[in-house]
């Protein structure tokens, strides 16, 4: 499993380049752009049921600061 | 201790590399091809790639927070964020497709001020997150 952790992480490293070289070109093709259309869909398709999940409900029954330094 | 780089958690470990690589993309100046699905709308492009993103990497922290709550105990303020999170998340999400939805009817300056106000505060979250998250992962030393 470490193994495929490294390699994962080697691949995500060896991508960025390119990844900048696109930025710096300044092109978005349109097949990335259908993708993101794509994945903007299914988001909003399964967005209410998304966000009732377990891991969404509080650590605590304690009220929760409504203004954390630095948060939004 | 359990270590917290366990497979469970490996993508916690790519957290940091996909976040980079997302935010690049998403900040840099690329010009869409016109003839793309958002026929150049640049607004809308970012919009359709900021939300999920957002919702991806914070549902990320906040399973990884509630996993490793017992682990991370030490930074009460990583579990404080958490739920500072779980409290606003429908309204942000909510906020950020209502005023996409109200932009793509009417691309008006002010729709579309209001549409950037509401990501700049799903990409404030997911930075906050981004850093407790590697906080987490760099900091925790198992022997």
């Amino acid at each position: 499993m470490l193994e495929l952790a490294l390699a994962i992480l080697a691949l995500a490293v060896k991508a960025a380049p390119i990844v900048e070289a696109k930025i710096k070109a300044g092109e978005v093709p349109t097949d990335e752009q259908r993708s993101v259309r794509e994945q903007y869909l299914a988001y909003r398709a399964a967005m209410d049921a998304a966000l009732d999940g377990p891991e969404w409900q509080l650590s605590t029954a304690a009220p929760v600061d409504t203004a954390i330094n630095g948060g939004p | 201790m359990r270590n917290i780089y366990t497979f469970k958690n490996l993508g916690l470990s790519l957290i940091p590399v996909l976040f980079l690589l997302t935010m690049g993309t998403i900040s840099g100046c690329r010009h869409l091809d016109p003839a793309g699905v958002y026929q150049g709308d640049q607004v809308m492009y970012n919009a359709e790639l900021i939300t999920p993103t957002a919702y991806d990497l914070l549902h990320t922290f906040v399973s990884w927070e509630q996993q490793n709550r017992a682990l991370i105990t030490k930074w009460p303020e990583i579990t404080r964020y958490a739920d500072f999170v779980r409290l606003h998340r429908k309204e942000w999400f909510a906020t950020a497709n209502r005023l996409h939805d109200a932009y793509k009817i009417d691309p008006s300056q002010v729709n579309r001020d209001a549409l950037a106000a509401a990501l700049a505060v799903l990409q404030s979250a997911l930075i906050e997150a981004n850093g407790y998250m590697l906080r987490g992962a760099t900091q925790f030393n198992p022997k």
